[in-house]
């Protein structure tokens, strides 16, 4: 039998209107839909069942509409392979050719423009390609995506949903504007406020200035267009939203401010302390937040909305852990011993460590925690070691631990090997005496110093000419990031303007090369960008540069 | 200047046209050549977090199957590792016999347990082991089996398989189905 | 972060401290590692457990060219290819050295071109 003639029973059996069914509530829809399309599970709990390549059975669970279409369902392009949008604005119209004469260069910003032309979907002729994988002119399209086997009531459900995403415009995205806002949390330092904000009006005024510009003059606008392709023409607003007092009052302060003002999207932010209630109300409105300059992020392998420069200082705990879990054959029975400085920081830090620790299936380490503010003596680290006898004595405290750490040196009992945060030490890691610097090692979640330098250009442009020690250096270029993965989503985005998009879109990113950080990767559904620490050790001489014993990303 | 322009289209266009509008005849055709592939001698980490040799895991004789995917990839690697379940799947209890490896290319996201829960997505069996480790040490073995992408999103559907008589490799390019998959594994004389 | 902010202003504010502005042309010796294996030097070391170390200690040196390069205005000259250098292994557990094989390459601000290219 002809493999058309098995396609067309298929599409005979298979094509079953699916709007005969009843449909759920609205709010039903949504969740049943979700469910479905996110997750590949049926209204009734069963995995969706589905082929791919045209013989493979796979549970929709390990294939699921979200992972290609995202979520969003306005398509990826990866490889070689480029999905289409699966929303219903857009299967429910024609797709019509190419419009020619149009000066417009076909790059992956604007790929979907340029895919097969189609008639305007119907429930019934979806239905047929969900199930048969055949399209309304007859085409079978690509193997990569599954067929399904639906009851006409889950077809139903389905359609319904995909008719629901990215269907009406997102808050804060007007004709010819985007509005962000910025959340600054009262009592943060002021200079730490403007590093933050001022890469980001950079930004803004110099998308404002394009957009100007392109109103008044011909060829701005069209060397606008082939840059920014549908973005050239909108402009930018970047509001303040200060959130005062108690955390437990923010929810309701933030939504005075989106009620007010919406904004499309959050960028940067700074806080303090925690950053939790903000994290938590983007999460719930569906308001992306990119980049918030905190050292303690919410940690979810499945939250969506809030996108991290890194894990926060818990980072460099983890890749102790990591760094030493590739010599655990050496440490063997001996302990290892967490002197953990009490206060969020020294928590998240040893939490970190804690954590990688188990996951690698090790002894756990003893803790021993000092309470926040007793100075550390070499008394209390002796007693760590008399008592323990680690093979690792790791250090989670400020400078003030390299006295007595020095003093310990001389005992006959030491631990092979030290390990302490060099972002905690600060600038004093370089007065580490001589003598310390061979058992210490040190973590480092940022690009080497002396090589960061090579960045200092591109970091600098945000200031427009400002003087750059007015900056705390690390925000400042944190801040830089956000405005440039911000920049080249935006651009990538060929004028489809949703918030879920946006995250997609950023998911889709190439890693990228930036100030500060060694690397920055993105992901579908990945959330910390940052996602590397060096082991360092101090070098010979005065004035000590670190020298790296690991890469960046140890694993 | 317009005829170049339309040119530039045309050229830019086509492996966009051709790879929505494959009409089902082309399905599952796919690249088939025989290499010969210097395996580095690197440290690599397997799901459980236990570091492995990949020269000695690869060359020691049991049969085998090495593909580049990463946890979170959208379109490709759903594919191949769909390939890889069925195979298992196909094999039942014989599944042990045959060692598929998956080594991620994407080494700044992919630890251990994310690798782990990568494999049990796919119900695997054992015998399959998904591989992390340094990104300098991820790039030499792609640039070994001439695989290198210089990103993640950049990458191509590529399944390797050795073969035990004479330890050349079959290179495999594209998205195959399932039943061909078992026929070149078949055919390598790994079952 | 405030600790960090400290380093890294004295790092790039030219202040003496971790790091010196390095004049156009000077450059610095850069290492992509190809390879690495381990040499106990006669302390018996475990050898597997030596060449994973000696993988983590010799990647630590391997420059990643792109990264040279997104800077902007520094360029790579290859100077030798598959070069053998020796470290030490500097592990407080473990003796021996580390052997990598290395392409070496002059990394330097560019002197073709004086007007240093912008960012990315």
């Amino acid at each position: 039998m002809s493999r058309l003639l098995i396609w067309t029973l298929l599409l005979l059996t298979l094509s079953a209107p699916a709007t005969g069914a009843v449909l759920p509530s609205a709010e039903e829809i949504q969740r049943l839909g979700a469910r479905m399309y996110r997750e590949g599970i049926l209204p009734d709990g069963q995995a969706m069942k589905a082929f791919v390549s045209n013989d493979v059975a796979v549970d929709g669970t390990a294939f699921t509409c979200v992972s290609c279409h995202l979520r969003s369902g306005l398509g990826s392009v990866e490889g070689e392979v480029v999905t289409p949008p699966t929303n219903g604005r857009i299967l429910y119209q024609e797709r019509k050719p190419y419009i020619k004469g149009k000066e417009f260069v076909p790059s992956v910003a604007n790929y979907a423009k340029y895919l097969p032309v189609r008639p305007a979907y119907t429930d019934e002729t979806l239905a047929t390609l969900i199930s048969a994988g055949v399209d309304p002119t007859g085409r079978s399209v690509l193997s990569v995506m599954p067929r399904y086997e639906l009851e006409d009531r889950d077809m139903a459900i389905l359609i319904a949903y995909l008719k629901t995403l990215s269907d009406r415009p997102s808050p804060g995205v007007g004709k010819q504007e985007i509005r962000f806002a910025t959340v600054i949390v009262e009592g943060s330092d002021p200079v730490a406020v403007e590093s933050m904000v001022t890469p980001l009006q950079f930004s803004v005024d110099r998308k404002n200035s394009l957009a100007k510009a392109a109103g008044v003059n011909e060829r701005v606008a069209r060397m606008g267009y082939n840059m920014l392709g549908d973005l050239h023409g909108y402009t930018f607003t970047l509001t303040r939203w200060i959130l005062k007092g108690d955390p437990a009052t923010w929810r309701a302060q933030l939504e005075e401010y989106d009620r007010k003002e919406p904004a499309f999207a959050l960028l940067g932010g700074i806080s303090p302390g925690t950053w939790e209630p903000v994290h938590r109300f983007c999460e719930e409105r569906g308001i992306p937040d990119l980049f918030p300059v905190v050292d303690d992020p919410v940690l979810s392998d499945t939250d969506w909305y809030t996108h991290y420069l890194s894990r926060g200082v818990r980072q460099e705990g983890e890749a102790a852990a990591r760094y030493l879990h590739g010599m655990v054959e050496l440490i063997r029975d001996r302990a290892i011993v967490q002197v953990i400085r009490d206060g969020r920081r020294g928590r998240a830090l040893a939490d970190g460590f804690r954590t990688v620790w188990a996951e690698t299936g090790h002894t756990p380490a003893v803790d021993i925690v000092l309470p926040a503010g007793e100075p550390l003596t070499a008394e209390a680290l002796r007693q760590a070691v008399a008592g323990h006898k680690p093979a690792v004595l790791i250090l989670w405290d400020d400078a003030g631990l390299i006295n007595p750490l020095g003093e310990l040196m001389a005992d006959p009992s030491r631990p092979g090997m030290i390990v302490a945060s060099a972002t905690w030490l600060g600038s004093a890691a370089t007065t580490v005496p001589e003598a310390l610097r061979a058992p210490l090692f040190l973590t480092w979640p940022y690009r080497l110093p002396q090589d960061d330098k090579r960045y200092d250009i591109a970091a600098r442009k945000v200031l427009a000419g400002k003087r750059p020690d007015k900056y705390d250096q690390v925000i400042l270029r944190q801040s830089y990031i956000t405005q440039d993965v911000l920049g080249r989503a935006l651009m990538m985005m060929r004028g489809e303007f949703y918030r879920d998009f946006l995250l997609d879109t950023i998911g889709m990113m190439e890693d990228m090369y930036y100030p500060l950080y060694e690397r920055v990767s993105f992901g579908p559904g990945q959330r910390y960008a940052s996602k590397g620490c060096y082991i360092v050790q101090l070098g010979k001489g005065e004035n000590p540069q670190f020298e790296k014993r690991s890469e960046w990303v140890i694993q | 200047m317009r005829i170049t322009l339309v040119r530039l289209l045309t050229l830019l266009l086509v492996p966009y046209l051709v790879a929505s509008t494959a009409p089902a005849e082309e399905l599952g055709r796919y690249e088939r050549s025989v290499e010969r592939y210097a395996i580095p001698d690197v440290v690599l980490t397997n799901q459980n977090g236990d570091k492995v040799r990949l020269k000695s895991l690869l060359e020691s004789g049991q049969p085998v199957a090495v593909d580049f995917i990463y946890a979170t990839c959208t379109t490709i690697c759903p594919i191949l590792s769909a390939g890889y379940a069925h195979l298992q799947r196909k094999l039942g209890s014989e599944s042990s016999k045959v060692h598929l490896v998956s080594i991620t290319i994407d080494p700044e996201n992919d630890t251990p347990p994310i690798l782990k829960d990568y494999l049990a997505k796919y119900q695997a069996r054992p015998g399959w082991d998904f591989l992390t480790g340094s990104r300098r040490d991820i790039d030499r073995v792609m640039t070994a089996f001439n695989a290198y992408f210089r990103d993640k999103m950049d990458h191509k559907p590529l399944t390797f398989i050795r073969m035990p008589k004479d330890g050349s490799w079959v290179r495999l390019y594209g998205l195959m189905n399932g039943i061909d998959f078992v026929e070149e594994y078949r055919q390598a004389g790994n079952l | 972060m405030k600790a960090a902010v400290l380093i890294l202003a004295a790092a790039l504010l030219g202040s003496p401290g971790l790091a010196a502005d390095k004049p156009a042309g000077e450059g610095e010796i850069a290492y992509i590692v190809n390879g690495y294996r381990y040499d106990p030097a006669g302390s018996g070391g475990d050898p597997d457990t030596g060449h994973s170390l000696c993988g983590t200690r010799c990647n630590a040196i391997s420059a990643d060219s792109v990264d040279y390069m997104m800077g902007g205005g520094w360029e790579m000259r290859k100077l030798a290819a598959d070069r053998e250098i020796v470290i030490p292994l500097d592990n407080p557990f473990m003796k021996g050295n580390c052997i990598c094989t290395v392409d070496e390459f002059l990394a330097r601000r560019s002197t073709r071109n004086q007007t240093v290219r912008e960012g990315q």
